[in-house]
């Protein structure tokens, strides 16, 4: 149960939602977007985390896009990942969100959810950091696209104040290309990543993109451990030098546990990928 | 007739369709609900609470604190807990005061309005810290507690709470002289219930005086006596209702919610008041399984028989001692193992920590005392160079060895380990040399044996009463509560058996009340089929005699002349002249109209015998009926390279006495090897550096999930019987998990080449073992 009351409202159109956090920000109120629910939902179980105010945006169309448009995938981002996984539009996002909680949490938590939330992990966001993304957004700055590495930077999604995720975007030809996941978790099969990899071949390039989560506090492309690995083996890379802070240290796993499932996790993905990665 | 037969458990079919009500299931009109505020902090002193604001909160309508509570301190054994926090608080999670009022929410709404002053005070997490010199104290009043139900020793100025021995013949010379000595220290964490039904109560005070209490409970009788004795009222006026259970593990035997649901129910004129725990609150604030310390030294002759041993336990109590002393107690009674030691010399120390305090956790400190004995004995093998199951085997205890509280065994007593031990290796189609699989893989077993005595008080008791329907079917009222493994249904096939009748003729109360039940000391131990089984058995035979009584004047005969089966009774030697139950479960009319006997009703009684409490120096005494033994294994398959492993065979052989109810019998073996397995591989309750809870919800406290549980199991048991116990049968409760974790660390110490003396055994560890060994 939830102990403090909260105001609860669900526009149906962007314009709507933005003008609503506007509206209750400018008088001083602290409102969130609601996605799935499930972090708002158990931080404010055990009262660690009281909204006065949720804006549900999972009514809104664009949210709920899931369709190629001239030539591009889009996903809108209040759809569950179970939606994503039963449509299954692109196989290696379908494989890393496979691995998200469980099939009853998984019909809950939605892809805009999982990329903007507190649980630092992100995995969703792992497949569009290996290929040209593009992120639609609402808010301060109109309605624009704009590309996901623009956005994207250590590990979290940097919106304005009210600025609302409303669809992600891929090449629809990148669905089709093969790509490997692998997550390794301190022993369960449902838990935390102590590390998420994703990798899809490069044209042109013997090491595929990397993208990982869980290694650190946010997910990130590894694009200095590819260059690395055109030298060295997963094994000898001088790992500490290439990832952009230490190796989270914590009941999942200590630094150097994770940093040794890492390489592991290297191994297994070029193994996977084939020769030539 | 119905023993060892697979009946179907009879609550089955509801839990099935989920109509089977709990506790929490149950809502009566008007009913006030109560929230906890709990400290934040792991060892505290309050300095003010500001009830101000909760009390104004809309619908609250109490605000109670350790004041409301007058000083009342409760304990099994020592009373030191207190039901609310009074000037300090002892761990993260501890009750500081109820917030009661209308609907949960609006108790909820008032705790966040509860204004705490809390001075944070240095605190003590481990059993380590708590023994340093000059450690904070977790009772610095240790010495002015009551002590409920002795023996416990609790030493003033310190933070051990209680220490229990055994001295059995001449350790150190017999260690002096030993060919082989292994010495080792074990580290085992704390461990929740993680039962599927949390914990709750509902307390109404009547103003006839009557307290209505139902609760989450396996001590019905327990809440009964201790609520009167706590509230200095009759027993007769604390009517105790227990209804189906949803899992237990021990963890329902501490009357906690249900002395803190009376205190606000008094708090609002007697008026209902439930308070059921959250997830979050029954991990945190409610009782969890003792974590340990121990170091254990064991010695063997060039022949590789056992000399003597050394065993030394810190028991992690947390911040009060509940069922701690008892649990101590039992870990000194069966400190060997299954095998013949004359020479022994057992310290078990209870410590005091700033956590979250322990209770029983299936088996009764026997998991954790399997895994320390399992593991040294592994240990010694290797260094003789023999294979692990001979030196077992060799080592047995026997008929006319005695234990380590010097009880003399007779095969009824203890039953046959070897046989256990024998067939688990079939099982496991035992090879102690690791195999090498390919790709970096290597498939290794490991063997445990285990045993185990119920330590019940001296006088506990059960009791059954059988009242005959007027078409001849069968009531039956026992003391037990069922939370998963069948009692009821296994005492209604004693009574089946006995009356040589079908089970589906007997009906069985499922709920338990106190006021009409007749008392069963506690459904723990794994005593219900003995104890329970004993009470149903002396029932059966006053029904008999009754009937007998009765049909002997219908049927003008003597009552020796009859016999009863088939709800019938009949002449001995011409079945075809009888009288059906139907006709004289009543009293038996003449065809005219009068009538004599009247409704047959059996009562049963049973106390539990010879038993007797541990001398405070030696130990010696007698503290249970009878034990189990049992062989438990492991096959895993293990990876070199990166350290994860999947158990691939689960093998349990329990001698059983007799199997009453097999499928039953398997299920809860089953059961209690995923537990074990679950506990053994990923479960620890876990603390930050401040002493809170650091996995405080099922999302990061790890339980086993399907589909990573062991890839088969292989259940079996051998029939010893226990020839005082009904048909045979022993305990078998707790027992499937207590050899699984030492099994599992045995089988990944051989693959991994490493050892493995702490749990649980999750791949970081493993990886951390093997780089120690090549560093």
């Amino acid at each position: 149960m939830i102990a403090v009351d909260f105001a609860y409202r669900r526009p149906d159109t962007l314009a709507g939602a933005y003008e609503l956090f506007s509206d209750l920000a400018r008088r001083g109120e602290n409102p969130f977007y609601l996605g799935g629910g499930t972090e708002i939902v158990t931080g404010a179980r055990t009262g660690l985390f009281t909204p006065s105010s949720v804006i549900d945006v999972k009514a809104i169309s664009d949210l709920r896009a899931l369709a190629v448009h001239d030539g591009r995938l889009i996903l809108g981002a209040g759809l569950s990942l179970r939606e994503i996984l039963a449509k299954d539009p692109w196989p290696l996002l379908s494989h890393i969100l496979s691995r998200i909680a469980d099939h009853s949490v998984r019909t809950q938590i939605t892809l805009g959810g999982n990329l903007v939330g507190s649980i630092p992990y992100r995995e969703a966001v792992l497949p569009f950091l290996l290929t040209e993304s593009a992120v639609r957004l609402y808010g301060s700055g109109g309605d624009r696209w704009v590309p996901l590495a623009h956005v994207f930077t250590d590990g979290s999604l940097r919106l304005a104040v009210g600025e609302l995720l409303v669809a992600l975007s891929v090449p629809e030809a990148v669905t089709r290309l093969g790509g490997v996941a692998c997550k390794k978790t301190r022993f369960d099969w449902v838990d935390y990543p102590l590390v998420t990899v994703a990798a899809r071949r490069q044209p042109g390039r013997r090491i595929p993109a990397l993208a990982v989560s869980g290694l650190t506090s946010g997910p990130f492309r590894a694009l200095r451990v590819e260059d690395a690995l055109l030298h060295a083996g997963p094994a000898e890379i001088p790992l500490r030098e290439l990832l952009p802070e230490a190796p989270l240290d914590d009941r999942h796993g200590s630094s150097a546990y994770r940093e040794f499932v890492f390489r592991n996790t290297l191994e297994d993905v070029l193994e996977q990928l084939g020769p030539n990665g | 007739m119905a023993v060892g037969q697979s009946v179907l458990r009879k609550e089955a079919p509801n839990k099935l369709t989920g109509r089977a009500r709990y506790n929490a299931d149950l809502s009566i009109p008007g009913i006030l609900h109560a929230a906890v505020a709990t400290s934040p902090h792991a060892h505290a002193r309050i300095r003010h609470i500001d009830k101000a604001a909760a009390r104004e909160s809309p619908g609250v309508a109490a605000v109670v604190t350790a004041a409301d509570a007058q000083g009342l301190k409760c304990g099994e054994v020592l009373e030191d807990r207190p039901p609310l926090a009074e000037e300090e608080t002892r761990y993260w999670g501890e009750p500081v005061a109820l917030v009661v009022a209308d609907g949960e929410a609006e108790a909820l709404a008032g705790v966040s309005r509860l204004s705490v002053t809390y001075e944070p005070l240095p605190a003590v997490l481990t059993v380590h810290e708590a023994l340093r010199p000059h450690a904070p104290l977790v009772h610095p009043d240790l010495s002015g507690y009551r002590q409920a139900q002795p023996p416990v020793a609790p030493r003033a100025g310190t933070n051990i709470a209680d220490v229990a021995h055994i001295r059995k013949g001449h350790a150190e010379e017999a260690l002096r002289d030993s060919a082989v000595v292994v010495t080792a220290h074990y580290h085992l964490p704390p461990v929740d219930h993680a039962a599927m039904e949390t914990r709750s109560a509902r307390v109404e005070i009547l103003d006839d005086g009557r307290v209505i209490v139902h609760a989450t409970t396996q001590a019905p009788f327990e809440v009964q006596k201790l609520l009167a004795r706590y509230m200095k009222t009759q027993q007769g006026l604390i009517i105790v209702n227990a209804p189906l259970i949803g899992g237990a593990f021990g963890g329902k035997t501490t009357v906690q919610l249900e002395i803190l649901a009376y205190l606000a129910s008094r708090a609002v004129g007697g008026r209902p008041v439930e308070i059921c725990n959250r997830r979050e609150q029954d991990l945190a604030m409610s009782p969890v399984g003792p974590g340990l310390e121990a170091d254990m030294t064991l010695g063997a002759d060039r022949y590789g028989r056992l000399t003597g041993m050394k065993l030394t336990v810190y028991l992690d109590a947390g911040a009060y001692t509940d069922s701690s002393p008892r649990i101590a107690r039992a870990i000194c009674s069966e400190c060997t193992g299954p095998y013949r030691l004359e020479h022994i010399e057992t310290d078990v120390y209870t410590v005091y920590t700033h956590h979250v305090y322990a209770t029983a956790w299936r088996g009764f400190g026997h998991m954790p005392l399997t895994f320390v004995v399992e593991r040294t004995m592994d240990k010694l093998a290797a260094q003789l160079g023999v294979d692990p199951l001979e030196m077992r085997r060799a080592a047995a205890i026997k008929p006319q060895d005695t234990t380590p509280t010097r009880v003399r065994l007779t095969k009824s007593r203890l039953g046959d380990l070897d046989l256990c031990l024998r067939r688990a290796a079939d099982l496991l189609h035992w090879d102690p040399t690791p195999r090498d699989e390919g790709k970096g893989t290597v498939r290794a077993q490991g063997l445990a044996a285990l045993w185990k005595t119920s330590s019940s008080p001296p006088n506990a008791i059960s009791g059954a009463i059988i009242t005959l329907n007027q078409e001849g079917s069968l009531n039956l009222s026992t003391g037990t509560v069922e939370f998963g493994p069948g009692t009821k249904t296994t005492a209604a096939q004693i009574l089946a058996e006995r009356l040589q009748m079908p089970i589906e003729q007997i009906h069985v109360h499922s709920h338990i009340n106190t006021k009409v039940d007749p008392e069963h000391w506690k459904t723990v131990a794994s005593l219900s089929t003995f104890m329970v089984g004993r009470a149903v058995m002396e029932a059966a035979e006053d029904v008999i005699a009754q009937l007998k009584q009765v049909a002997a004047i219908v049927l003008k005969c003597a009552p020796g002349d009859l016999e009863v089966a088939h709800q019938k009774v009949y002449l001995r030697d011409d079945p075809e002249i009888f009288v059906p139950f139907r006709d004289i479960a009543h009293g038996y009319s003449y065809p005219n109209g009068d009538a004599i006997g009247g409704q047959i009703i059996g009562r049963g009684s049973y106390v539990v015998r010879h038993i007797t409490t541990l001398d405070a120096r030696t130990g010696e005494g007698h503290p249970g009926p009878g034990f189990t033994v049992g062989a438990q294994g492991v096959e895993v398959l293990y990876n070199r390279r990166t350290h994860h492993y999947r158990v691939l065979t689960a093998v349990s052989v329990l001698d059983a006495g007799r199997v009453v109810n097999p499928q039953v019998a398997r299920g809860v073996v089953m059961g209690g090897i995923n537990m074990g397995l679950s506990y053994g591989s990923r479960e620890a309750v876990l603390f930050t550096r401040d002493g809170a809870l650091e996995n405080p919800d099922l999302r990061t406290y790890k339980v086993m999930r399907p589909g990573e549980q062991a890839l088969q199991y292989r259940v079996d048991f051998v029939e010893t019987p226990q020839l005082d116990s009904p048909y045979g049968a022993r305990p078998l409760g707790e027992h499937g998990c207590l050899a699984m974790p030492a099994a599992l660390a045995n089988a990944l110490s051989r693959a991994a080449g490493v050892a493995c003396d702490t749990l649980p055994l999750t791949p970081e560890v493993l990886w951390q073992l093997a780089g120690m060994r090549e560093a």
